[in-house]
């Protein structure tokens, strides 16, 4: 890098244009978003995971009594297929979040580590006097 | 008679063509547009022996880290991890990074699992930079305040699909970038804004002024510039992105980046040189 280069750097980090208080409320705002997000896709994932519980329920019961009551084979097979599905779905959505969590607090249990050693390597060695 | 000369001229022959005619292709195993060069690797995962290493895989043996780590990759029920993967280099003894980078992949994970103070402090530390970058190629502050807010509202729907965390910064300013274009687009600026941006410094005397007469005409300098132009410099000088990166980022190839950067510095001496002159 010349000399005319370092000079480009120094002059691009020479900006003090930046309005913090406007960065504060814009934090604000953003954490918000961040947060609905959060709310919307736990709100979705656990209205799936019911509606899951709901047709496995129903599907259950419905084959219990129409072994029990006559309903037919078509009947059984038909209530059979909905505790099945939804059994399936409950069961998928919970080991997806299982899997996508471990993996990334594992991920982090590496980057922590990562993170001590490099705190570790960064100090500096005692002095002797 | 060299038979292996014969053979490869007929194959080259059959094959390209006679030379001169097709202007054949000298390496003909070469088939790859753009083959994979070993110095043109991304900075995060070059191995710079010179620096302080925190991991050395030759003073210890690999499999002293690695059977912990396996257990845990098959307890998480993931086996991608077992090969190389761009967030475990602890584990592959790659490349040692600066503690700010390894927090700020850390800070990605927690976001990831849903950590709202991780993403607070994300904000933070990105959000002067993102901002500076807004501000310095769209050239208006109101502009670039919502350009970073419609950009965090971007990082907020991907950032659980990103996979490697390392690239984080690399991404974020991928989506600005793509919201300046979009903005510049929408204004049908990116013809005009020069010659504004120059008026609006001549006509700005509370600009900062305590910087040298050098970095002033050069401030001013850079103003002139086309908004793609500054967006370079900015990535290249303030930022301190390689070229693969910024490649990345800009969504070109490398070679019209450096010509760019070439291009933008000799424009910028030329300024300089007229200004300095007049």
């Amino acid at each position: 890098m010349d000399e005319f280069e370092k000079t480009i750097r120094t002059t691009l980090s020479d900006i003090d244009k930046f309005d913090a208080a406007k960065a504060e409320t814009l934090r604000k705002e953003t954490v918000q978003m961040f947060d609905k997000k959060l709310k919307t896709a736990i709100i979705i994932a656990w209205a799936g995971i019911g509606v899951a519980v709901v047709f496995e329920a129903a599907g259950w019961i419905g084959l219990v009594l129409s072994m029990f009551l006559g309903g037919g084979v078509k009947l059984m097979v038909f209530f059979g297929i909905i505790a099945l599905s939804g059994g399936q779905f409950h069961l998928l959505a919970k080991l997806w979040y299982w899997v996508y969590h471990n993996e990334i607090k594992v991920r982090s249990e590496v980057k922590q580590l990562q993170l001590q050693i490099a705190e570790l390597t960064s100090k500096e060695p005692p002095s002797e006097n | 008679m060299n038979v292996t000369n014969t053979i490869t001229r007929n194959y080259v022959k059959r094959t390209l063509g006679e030379r001169g005619k097709n202007k054949a292709n000298s390496n003909p195993i070469q088939t790859q547009s753009k083959p994979i060069k070993a110095n043109k690797m991304p900075k995060q995962t070059q191995f710079k022996p010179n620096q302080t290493q925190f991991y050395n895989p030759t003073q210890r043996p690999a499999t002293e880290v690695r059977w912990p780590i396996s257990v845990l990759c098959l307890w998480a029920g993931s086996e991608k991890w077992n090969v190389s993967h761009g967030s475990s280099d602890l584990y592959n003894g790659i490349m040692p990074k600066s503690r700010d980078q390894i927090y700020n992949e850390l800070l990605v994970l927690k976001c990831q699992q849903g950590s709202r103070d991780a993403f607070e402090e994300l904000v933070e530390r990105w959000q002067k930079r993102l901002w500076h970058y807004a501000f310095k190629v769209t050239g208006s502050e109101s502009a670039a305040w919502d350009i970073v807010q419609e950009s965090w509202y971007g990082i907020i729907e991907g950032i659980r699909k990103l996979e490697d965390a390392a690239v984080f910064g690399c991404w974020a300013f991928r989506i600005l970038n793509n919201k300046c274009t979009d903005w510049l687009r929408k204004q049908h600026l990116q013809s005009r804004l020069s010659d504004q941006l120059a008026n609006q410094a001549q006509n700005e005397p509370g600009q900062k002024q305590n910087s040298s007469e050098k970095t002033e005409s050069l401030q001013a300098a850079i103003e002139k510039l086309a908004p793609d132009s500054r967006a370079l410099l900015m990535l290249r000088y303030r930022e301190s992105f390689d070229i693969s990166q910024i490649a990345e980022i800009l969504s070109v190839p490398e070679g019209t980046v450096k010509s760019r950067l070439h291009r933008t510095l000799k424009r910028l001496r030329r300024l300089m040189g007229q200004k300095q002159n007049g």
